[in-house]
């Protein structure tokens, strides 16, 4: 009789298993693709917050993120979300793929900052995913240079000069320019827009204006009058090359993104008791260029689509925005309400609240093209071939071989 | 219909035709599925808009227009291209004159002739990035290579190699001849050693100098070792980009300087090394058109010189 028991039993345990399938009571495994190795902590945190939902985070190299992405989406061995990079020209290429849709009314984006959903949003004026890390671009200072020296944070362009005049006395190296990646020289542009001509982008920004025009000249101009007071070897000169000198200490500024400032950057790796300051680029134009680093996006053709919609539906909480600001450090998209602990995010997100420029060029509608037609040009600047007026010559030649 | 016949009723010809087709056949499996198919689908590809993802457009010879008729991208396309050439030169350069030198004295009698031999190989199964780096720090502003400069008061400034536009590529292909030069001497050694003595005796007997035994007995014999490395060495430099990628990024700069046909279609492929890029895998296809015929000349007079060296 006990072997008939044993058999009863096994058969009801069976029973049990296929009425409730493991899936019901297991966690959900979702995949995320990123090219940001600073979110693992946030991703971990997540997983935790959301009891039902185990995140799996890949990390992928910048430059070979988007090729990775495109073969990724299109086999099975893609992810459940993925970050996109900002703009309608990454957005437009996998929306009209099909492997992403429009929000879900399930995903409530209303606390977002409406000023980051552009990185987000398709031609079609449709929003796609949800915008992740504001990122300003600002002058990053060594501190312990400018303490030394009795330097004060300059507020105006003259006061700035007379800065770089008194560095340069000192054997310190005023600004220092990584012209090797023309990334970098890109995102400088971008900054100095914002802090030398601000507002007076507007219609370059539109193209409805030419990159030759007072906007944008005097953004060349000024440069072109730092050039005595930028690195001899700025030429040679890589990204990281850059940051290391700000670090030791070689050279006291650089114009750079608020990422540079977090514990995983080149600056703290380097030197990990270096103490930086934070300063808008001086100038007429008094902005700080700010915008949203891309966005969380759901693979449409994944099989854990409610899972993963679920999900993205949480990176647009308040909850989200605050354990992004607590675990990487950078400014969370989210309008109000969330605290910074550190330092330098407390400055900057101060900037992006009083004085964010509106007009965006890199990372806004034409991101790409951007960077493909500014950081070679500037890089023939840097060579001494073009001077200012060439420079922005050379940029609008650019643009319009790009159709733009 | 057609029926097999069987293997006995074929004659000795029949048969050795078979053998010869059945050998060909692994051969060409391998080359039509690693470069025709590849090669007949990038021409398909060119004449599509496709950023690499989701539907293809057809658009006829749009993408050759735009490259070949387009301003900023034919500057490109030439600049690319010349600076290839010369990047070839470089290249074919060491690994002809230092290639040879150095097999002639690995070829004699030296002391510790098998020493040298490693150690003119090692570099070559290392990876490009090694190289890459290991040259980028000794070339660095603030490298030993300046620092002994400027110890030896050759210059006042340090020199930026990789930051100077007329040095960069330069510099760069002196990286990747570095790490490739042992398999030249190792092509041209056994050349050398292939040269038969009685040869040498008789030139020897006959009064010949050290220098004229080289010049009019073993460089003859050398010749197809020659046109060997000077086709491999174009396949690599015309389609292959890695030190440049590594060292510059697909910007290729300063300034477009080291720029190579490699980068140019990586970077019309890829997008810039941002990581933002535009892809657009139909005139990065076109390019690869373009390149191939550019480069055919050289390369059917080379296969036809040493097919006729045979």
């Amino acid at each position: 009789m006990n072997i008939k028991n044993g058999v009863r039993t096994l058969i009801a345990a069976t029973a049990i298993a296929v009425a409730f399938p493991m899936t019901a009571i297991a966690e959900e495994t979702l995949t995320i693709w990123t090219w940001r190795k600073q979110e693992r902590p946030l991703w971990e945190a997540v997983s935790k917050a959301m009891q039902d939902v185990n995140i799996k985070v890949e990390v992928f190299k910048g430059v070979d993120y988007n090729s990775r992405l495109r073969l990724g989406l299109q086999s099975d061995g893609g992810p459940d979300l993925f970050q996109g990079r900002p703009g309608a020209s990454f957005i437009d290429q996998y929306a009209n793929a099909g492997v992403i849709e429009p929000l879900a009314e399930s995903v409530d984006i209303s606390g977002i900052s409406p000023s980051t959903l552009g990185a987000a949003t398709g031609s079609d004026g449709k929003i796609y995913g949800v915008p992740f890390a504001v990122q300003t671009v600002q002058i990053i200072y060594n501190k312990a240079i400018f303490e030394r020296l009795s330097i004060e944070e300059p507020k105006t362009l003259d006061e700035f000069e007379a800065v770089l005049k008194k560095l340069k006395a000192n054997n310190v190296t005023p600004l220092e320019v990584p012209g090797r990646a023309g990334w970098a020289l890109a995102m400088m542009s971008a900054g100095l827009e914002a802090g030398i001509s601000g507002d007076d982008m507007a219609k370059v920004a539109t193209r409805d204006e030419p990159f030759t025009a007072k906007g944008y000249q005097k953004v060349a101009d000024t440069f072109a009058s730092w050039k005595p007071y930028i690195n001899t070897s700025a030429a040679a000169q890589d990204y990281n090359g850059m940051r290391a000198n700000v670090a030791l200490g070689d050279s006291a500024m650089i114009i750079d993104g608020l990422w540079s400032t977090s514990p995983l950057s080149t600056i703290a790796q380097i030197e990990p008791d270096a103490k930086l300051g934070l300063m808008p680029i001086p100038g007429d134009g008094g902005k700080v260029y700010a915008f949203a680093d891309g966005a969380y996006l759901v693979n449409a053709k994944g099989d854990k689509r409610t899972a993963a919609d679920k999900l993205l539906a949480f990176t647009a909480s308040k909850e989200f925005a605050q354990l992004f600001a607590d675990h990487v450090g950078e400014l969370s998209t989210y309008a109000s309400g969330i605290t910074y602990k550190g330092e330098y995010q407390a400055e900057a997100a101060q900037f992006v609240a009083n004085q964010a420029q509106k007009h965006l060029t890199w990372k806004g509608p034409f991101n790409v093209q951007y960077e493909e037609v500014v950081g070679p040009a500037y890089q023939k600047f840097l060579a001494g071939k073009i001077d200012s007026k060439g420079l922005t010559a050379e940029i609008e030649k650019g643009f319009k071989a790009k159709k733009l | 219909m057609f029926a097999l016949q069987s293997p006995k009723a074929m004659s000795f010809r029949q048969k050795e035709k078979m053998q010869y087709l059945l050998l060909l056949i692994p051969g060409c499996l391998l080359y039509g599925v690693f470069n025709l198919l590849p090669l007949i689908g990038t021409l398909v590809l060119s004449f599509y808009d496709w950023p690499g993802i989701g539907p293809a457009t057809f658009v006829g010879f749009e993408n050759f227009t735009h490259l070949l008729g387009d301003e900023y991208m034919s500057n490109q396309l030439w600049n690319a291209f010349f600076q290839t050439v010369l990047f070839f030169g470089i290249c074919i350069s060491l690994f002809l004159i230092l290639g040879t030198t150095f097999a002639l004295l690995l070829s004699w009698n030296t002391a510790g002739k098998s020493a040298y031999k490693l150690l003119f190989f090692m570099p070559y199964p290392l990876s490009a990035v090694a190289v890459a780096f290991l040259g980028q720090l000794i070339v660095d502003v603030r490298g030993p290579l300046n620092q002994i400069l400027a110890h030896w008061d050759i210059i006042s400034q340090p020199l930026m190699f990789l930051g100077n536009e007329d040095s960069a590529l330069p510099t760069i292909a002196f990286f990747q001849s570095w790490q490739k030069l042992g398999f030249s001497i190792m092509l041209i050694l056994s050349a050398i050693l292939g040269v038969r003595s009685d040869l040498l005796e008789a030139a020897v007997l006959d009064g010949a100098s050290r220098w004229q035994c080289i010049r009019y007995v073993v460089f003859p014999v050398l010749a197809p070792a020659f046109v060997l490395i000077t086709i491999l060495t174009m396949v690599d430099v015309f389609n292959n980009a890695e030190y440049v990628l590594i060292l510059m990024g697909p910007d290729a700069g300063p300034y477009y300087s080291t720029d190579i046909l490699g980068t140019f279609q990586y970077r019309t492929a890829f997008g810039t090394s941002g990581g933002s890029g535009t892809a657009n895998l139909g005139l990065a296809a076109a390019i690869g058109m373009v390149i191939s015929i550019l480069i055919l000349p050289a390369t059917i007079y080379l296969a036809l010189r040493n097919m006729r060296n045979r």
